[in-house]
């Protein structure tokens, strides 16, 4: 029987089934460690260090703890996309698994990212209420519960989601040590974009100064248009492009 | 069923492997593919496979071009690589997540060959040794039911018994609909199961006869010593005579000496070629 060559649902459930086991293991040892890490420092610190009293602090702690494991473990994670095509040994299997390239492309950015995001969201969840128990009998801290309405913590997640599709893009990139490579490359990439804006700015208006032309109101207003724009093209625009060079280069991986 | 064309492959940064690589198979046959170290057995297979796409010409396997790697092409194809590894899991897990891929996969089969080879459902992959590890592997790209099943050096890690019960399960699951492409170097271990014999030097296909042709054309002898005879194509000693090869003449029928015939294409291949004129 012949099925659609893109997308059949059998197929995307049949790869998103092996991919869960093939990564099990090591996403949850990522997930496991960063919550380890964050106990034991915290417990050192609430043993050793000063109570905190700042109410800033108790409302927004675990706002800040969740944003940074979400973009640490995603990161990781990110990065362990594909990871058998980085393996001699197991790349022809991955590659001649009967499932297109965009099955597999999708079935790694739903682990990786929507999977993701909603098991931190759990799991944090459960986490943190504990946390809160055990913390204020023990020391006496009132934090307070993590809101995930928050409007800071959407902003997070519009740029985590920005930063994965540059890190799922860098695990296909790199066949070794994307997770370093992917960082270095990024930044060689917008130093390269910087200078160049520049140039081109000196050669097209080289006698407007920008700065001494608007005044500090205009000036406010210009950058509130730009931070927009910018806003945008980070949230919706890039990383599709980003999902859609990864596919394209997953389609021309050989082995 | 596959069909080569005027192909051309290069491995980046090398020169080119192969200029115009030409080759037709047919289905129902097993093909040994054969050839020295590096002359690109393992190339052609990964071409026909998709793993690798061709620089130019066509590469038609089963009406697709694998590099485009179609999830209905390659439910149809199984690789076996020379080496590869295993994710960490129980023949049964593995078994549980990766056959659902394959409408058609046969699990009788698979339990028939698994105990032929005497492995349990119950082995870790990843504490089997390469040897068991690749007689699973076979099991289970027979028991997928593919219509192409290619076979990099599979005879590599087997001991002796194995070899034989591999020749014995490729001769039992070949059918009509199906062809076995075997790539080896080791060509003994290919003796009396293949239909076909292809070798490949530098790139090229130099020989390409099926096992009927070779009978018809050529005699495979072990004789005390030689004499004039100019039917010779190739000799080579051996302990207490020669092994020759002659052109069939006289419309005998031997057994074929897949290595006294490869040699004899190493050695000469227009003259052996010439014969089948």
């Amino acid at each position: 029987m012949t099925t659609n060559k893109y997308f059949n649902i059998n197929r995307f459930g049949n790869i998103l089934k092996r991919e869960l086991h093939s990564n099990l293991k090591h996403n949850l040892l990522i997930i496991g460690a960063m919550y380890s890490i964050f106990t034991i420092i915290s417990f050192l610190v609430f043993q050793f260090g000063e109570t905190p009293t700042d109410q800033e602090l108790l409302d927004g702690f675990h706002l800040w703890i969740f944003g940074v494991m979400l973009f640490v473990g995603g990161v990781f994670i990110a990065s362990l996309s594909f990871i058998d095509l980085r393996s001699k040994m197991k790349a022809h299997f991955y590659l001649l698994i009967p499932s297109s390239t965009f099955e597999k492309f999708l079935a790694n950015l739903v682990i990786t990212l929507v999977g993701y995001m909603i098991f931190m969201i759990v799991s944090y969840f459960i986490y943190s209420s504990i946390f809160n128990w055990v913390v204020n009998a023990a020391y006496g801290i009132p934090f307070k519960a993590i809101d995930f309405s928050n409007n800071e913590l959407l902003i997070a997640i519009h740029v985590f989601i920005f930063v994965h599709s540059i890190f799922y893009l860098g695990s296909v990139s790199f066949k070794k040590s994307p997770l370093i490579l992917t960082p270095i490359a990024t930044f060689i990439i917008i130093s390269v974009l910087m200078i160049l804006s520049q140039i081109i700015k000196k050669i097209i208006f080289p006698d407007i100064n920008i700065e001494a032309q608007v005044d500090a109101a205009n000036m406010e207003e210009f950058f509130n248009f730009y931070k927009d724009i910018g806003k945008v093209i980070l949230y919706y625009a890039l990383p599709p492009i980003f999902w859609y060079i990864t596919y394209l280069k997953l389609n021309e991986k050989e082995y | 069923m596959i069909n080569l064309g005027q192909l051309k492959f290069a491995y980046k940064r090398k020169t080119v492997l192969f200029e115009q690589l030409n080759a037709k198979m047919d289905s129902g046959k097993i093909y040994g593919l054969l050839g020295h170290n590096g002359a690109g057995k393992t190339t052609m297979l990964k071409l026909i496979a998709g793993l690798l796409f061709p620089k130019s010409g066509f590469c038609n396997v089963l009406g697709f071009k694998p590099e485009y790697r179609n999830p209905n092409f390659i439910k149809d194809i199984y690789y076996i690589p020379e080496e590869f590894e295993f994710p960490a899991f129980s023949i049964e897990k593995y078994l549980k997540i990766h056959s659902v891929f394959y409408p058609d996969f046969d699990k009788v089969i698979l339990n028939e060959i698994l105990n032929e080879f005497d492995l349990s459902y119950e082995s870790k992959l990843t504490t089997l040794s390469f040897g068991q590890k690749k007689k699973f592997l076979l099991a289970f790209a027979i028991a997928t039911k593919c219509r192409i099943l290619l076979m990099d050096e599979p005879t590599n890690g087997l001991d002796i018994p194995s070899k034989s019960k591999l020749r014995q399960i490729i001769a039992k699951y070949i059918t009509d609909e199906r062809s076995f492409i075997i790539s080896t170097h080791q060509v003994r271990d290919l003796d009396n199961i293949l239909d076909s014999v292809i070798v490949i030097e530098r790139g090229q296909v130099i020989f390409s006869k099926s096992i009927e042709e070779i009978q018809q054309k050529l005699v495979f002898k072990k004789v005390k010593s030689l004499d004039d005879n100019k039917d010779i194509l190739y000799s080579s000693r051996e302990l207490g005579g020669f092994n020759v090869l002659t052109k069939n003449i006289h419309t005998e029928e031997t057994k074929i000496d897949l290595e006294t015939l490869y040699n004899a294409i190493n050695t000469n291949k227009e003259l052996v070629n010439n014969a089948f004129n």
